[in-house]
């Protein structure tokens, strides 16, 4: 099996060559499956799913899956040192590169403690052109239920190799229509690049660091928070994905040192998945998400729920008029242009809002306790990530910073200034109505 | 509460005068987000019932967003 990667599955690829990208997905457990189930649940998979075969194909021609890759998928059992144990873990995979040429573009370690009846955690690593935030999760309940069903594991039905993303696309987004548009939209992105260069100046700017080391943080809010924060955006018909994304604008507004009193560039993550012609199911590993970045006016003295309206309609009306197709289309050539001209920062901050992970509360004897998820970050930008996730209640942020450009001070800093402003947002006027 | 109140709710939402009952949300209607937070705060303001963010994933049709609303309501009581 064999196909060009699609234009998100570049993009992510491009930007593995510049500095490794990779998506880690956590999950913690009451209970862990023993290795053998867990070998033989990964060995099921992997006859599942095309891309957990794959390795990606460099010719002149441009850029393939192949899908022949006969090797097992790494799996490392490791002691639990402690309970913050998988945190140091993750911070070696997010910068861990892979052998694209020779795959799998898949990882997974296990990190318990001898009694498998306490305590562990399962930590999937995936090279980001083979999976979205939807289909990562999927795979991380479909590796769970498979290891705790038994040995064998059960693997489900073997899936095919579904096309490119682009060549789902609704109607007016495909074809010679597609690319008419895709090149209007790329000059009215250069004329908005050149305004924001033009009022950021030096604070755009960024040195390469290519040894940089991620350093990853989480926030926590407790149910009565979380149930109060989407109250009171609901009221407002605003959407949680706006709310987060506006007390993270803020914090960086606040306590990022160069952005003072600068417009600040963010991203956005949409998941195409159901606007797709025909839908993709997230049964179906595969990369079919967009990346929309946007620019705020200097957000750290706006008012929350202002910075809040301002952001849910800018998605929104971006969205309502295809850009989400329009930011996939383009973001291979952008990804390009930034990664060689190693000058100009893509934006500081990038929030994915997963909503509620498709996991079951117990997989057999396993208990599942928690999940985080992160992705690797840039000299180049965005320095400040968060992947925000809703679970047993809580909304779940987790960050990571980059040492190079954000120091641990300012990193704790922010993180505590995020947590501050959604708590003061939740319980505004009083008790939840 | 009938499904031709949930209907008319989400028609009003989306623009649209004829909303079939089993029609996904995003796939068939092209709803956005904001969209979808119109939709359950709508009902949610319309038959008095609090609908929790984490069962919002699971409708995606008006059917299902009835079925829900009706077992809210239940757990309401006669008001």
């Amino acid at each position: 099996m064999r196909r060009p990667l699609g234009v998100f599955e570049l993009a992510a690829t491009l930007t593995d060559e510049y500095a490794p990208f990779n998506a880690v997905g956590v999950l913690q457990m009451d209970g862990c499956p023993p290795r053998e189930a867990l070998g033989a649940a990964l060995a099921a998979l992997q006859q599942r799913h095309p891309l957990l075969r794959a390795r990606i194909d460099k010719r002149r021609r441009g850029y393939h899956f192949t899908c022949d890759v006969t090797s097992p998928l790494p799996l490392q059992c490791l002691p639990r040192a402690d309970a913050q144990a998988w945190r140091r873990q993750v911070e070696v995979e997010l910068v861990t590169a892979f052998d694209t040429a020779r795959g799998p573009l898949l990882r997974v370690a296990c990190l318990a403690g001898e009694d498998v009846t306490q305590p562990a955690e399962l930590v999937l690593t995936l090279h980001h052109g083979i999976a979205d935030a939807t289909s990562a999760v999927n795979l991380l309940h479909e590796l769970t239920a498979a290891a705790t069903a038994g040995v064998p594991a059960p693997g489900g039905t073997p899936l095919p190799l579904l096309p490119p993303a682009e060549q789902l696309f609704p109607a007016p987004f495909n074809g010679a229509q597609g690319r008419l548009r895709k090149m209007a939209f790329m000059l009215h992105m250069g004329g908005a690049e050149f305004r924001y260069r033009w009022r950021t100046g030096r604070a755009s700017r960024f040195t390469p660091a290519p040894r940089a080391q991620p350093h990853v943080l989480t926030i926590d809010l407790p149910p009565a928070t979380t149930t109060a924060l989407v109250r009171r955006t609901r009221e407002r018909r605003l959407t949680i994905n706006s709310a987060l994304n506006a007390a993270l604008l803020q914090s960086a507004g606040r306590h990022l040192p160069r952005q003072a009193d600068k417009p600040l560039c963010y991203f956005v993550f949409p998941n195409l998945r159901p606007y797709l012609d025909p839908p993709v199911g997230r049964e179906h590993l595969g990369s079919y998400a967009s990346m929309m970045r946007f620019m705020v006016e200097p957000p750290g003295k706006s008012s929350f729920w202002a910075l809040t309206d301002r952001v849910a309609h800018q998605v929104d009306a971006a969205s309502r008029r295809g850009e989400k197709f329009l930011f996939a289309m383009a973001s291979p050539s952008v990804i390009r242009m930034m990664s060689r001209m190693h000058r100009f920062r893509m934006g500081s901050v990038a929030l994915g809002y997963m909503g509620v992970p498709a996991l079951e509360r117990q997989y057999g004897s396993v208990g599942v306790t928690g999940f985080h998820a992160f992705v690797s970050n840039f000299d180049m930008g965005p320095e400040y990530t968060a992947q925000v996730t809703l679970l047993h209640g809580r909304l779940t942020w987790d960050i990571v910073t980059i040492d190079s450009e954000v120091d641990a001070v300012t990193a704790t800093r922010m993180t505590e200034s995020i947590r501050t402003i959604l708590e003061a947002a939740a319980h505004e006027g009083g008790p939840t109505p | 509460m009938t499904i031709s109140d949930i209907q008319t709710l989400v028609g009003r939402q989306l623009g649209q005068t004829d909303v079939p009952p089993d029609a996904h949300f995003v796939e068939d209607l092209n709803a956005e987000s904001m969209d979808l937070v119109g939709i359950v705060a709508a009902v949610e303001d319309t038959f008095a019932i609090v609908i929790d963010e984490e069962e919002v994933p699971g409708i995606h049709t008006s059917r299902e967003l009835f079925a829900l609303a009706q077992a809210r309501a239940r757990e309401a009581g006669p008001r």
